[in-house]
């Protein structure tokens, strides 16, 4: 009985979270065309991908450490610091955004799942939660130590568009589309590791 | 995006472009260089006249542009151990004594990105090929102090 409170009372807690977090955008309704320029703005950068293979490779660091003075070599470890946080952002924000637009459709769904959409809640709880995990670890330790959270974040980030197009077919096939751009190419992955 | 037409008479000028032109040119920094000279820096838009004649100017700004897109990918993807050897392929062909400084110095290669690509995208590009160039100034200073014996 106490551990079923518990998981009402998490489950409740998690719930309020996600409200809290999604509740400013609640109040402007967007409409389709809206949302779909959204989706093609996030996808004009074709490059994102290859980004996040780059920026978080142990290779280069290492390269330029061999192949420059220390003074050089920290500069450049600082500077891909800045540009992986920066990278972070914008997929946390974008991930947002695409959770938000995904919320407004599901509102007009006559099918709506509430136990599906509450999986996708937590699901995307999860993926906040292990980016803000990773912001720090960039920021205290770099982005090369952070390579194998990025890899767990991504794949947070593959379920949590499954289950989003699973739950709702147009949002999913718009968020699948900015996924592909976003995330390393499976080749690439081993790359990162 | 700009002048993006998928026809083909695109293709076919790419195809050109990329055969005729692009293959004999030694390097993919060097390619990258060629082909953002071709970008007229206010409207953003590629010019090359044998290729407007042959197609229109419209395709032929869409293949050129199509091209600029596909070298900066690949130097993007490339390791900073790859980028230095581009850098160095384009330094020596150059010719000129102080490429090096002088790319230093006036950072040109802020102008080699393709216009679509992202502020974030473009200060990467920008980082990497600062640095690989420090690491030619380092390999210099190296010869210097160090040349081989005759």
């Amino acid at each position: 009985m106490n551990l079923e409170l518990y998981f009402l009372v998490s489950a409740g807690a998690l719930l309020l979270i996600a409200v809290l977090l999604i509740r400013e955008d609640l109040r402007h309704r967007q409409d389709q065309d809206t949302f779909r320029a959204e989706v093609a703005s996030f996808n004009s950068d074709s490059l994102a991908g290859e980004l996040s293979v780059r920026i978080f490779r142990a290779e280069d660091s290492e390269f330029v450490a061999r192949e420059t003075s220390p003074s050089v070599a920290r500069a450049f470890r600082q500077e891909r610091t800045v540009l992986a946080i920066e990278w972070l952002r914008g997929v946390r924000g974008q991930v947002s955004r695409l959770f938000r637009s995904h919320l407004k459709t599901a509102r007009l769904n006559p099918d709506l799942s509430p136990v599906g959409e509450l999986r996708l809640g937590f699901q995307f709880l999860a993926f906040q939660l292990t980016t803000s995990i990773l912001y720090a670890v960039i920021r205290i330790r770099g982005p090369v130590r952070a390579a194998r959270l990025v890899l767990f974040s991504l794949d947070l980030y593959e379920k949590l568009l499954k289950m989003a197009k699973d739950l709702s077919p147009i949002t999913g096939t718009a968020v699948s589309a900015e996924f592909l751009e976003l995330s390393p190419r499976a080749g690439n992955r081993s790359a990162v590791r | 995006m700009r002048g993006e037409l998928k026809d083909e008479r695109v293709e076919a000028a790419r195809r050109d472009l990329e055969d005729r032109t692009l293959a004999r040119i030694h390097g993919d920094f060097a390619r990258l260089v060629y082909l953002a000279a071709m970008r007229d820096y206010n409207t953003g838009e590629y010019h090359h006249e044998g290729l407007s004649q042959r197609y229109t100017s419209k395709s032929a700004c869409s293949a050129i542009a199509s091209c600029h897109r596909e070298v900066f990918r690949r130097l993007i993807s490339c390791s900073m151990g790859e980028l230095v050897e581009e850098l160095e392929i384009y330094t020596r062909s150059n010719g000129a004594a102080d490429v090096v400084s002088t790319w230093k110095w006036l950072q040109p290669f802020k102008v080699l990105v393709p216009l679509e690509c992202s502020a974030l995208t473009a200060r990467f590009f920008a980082l990497n090929v600062r640095t690989a160039l420090e690491v030619l100034t380092f390999r210099q200073r190296r010869a210097v102090q160090n040349p081989l014996p005759a």
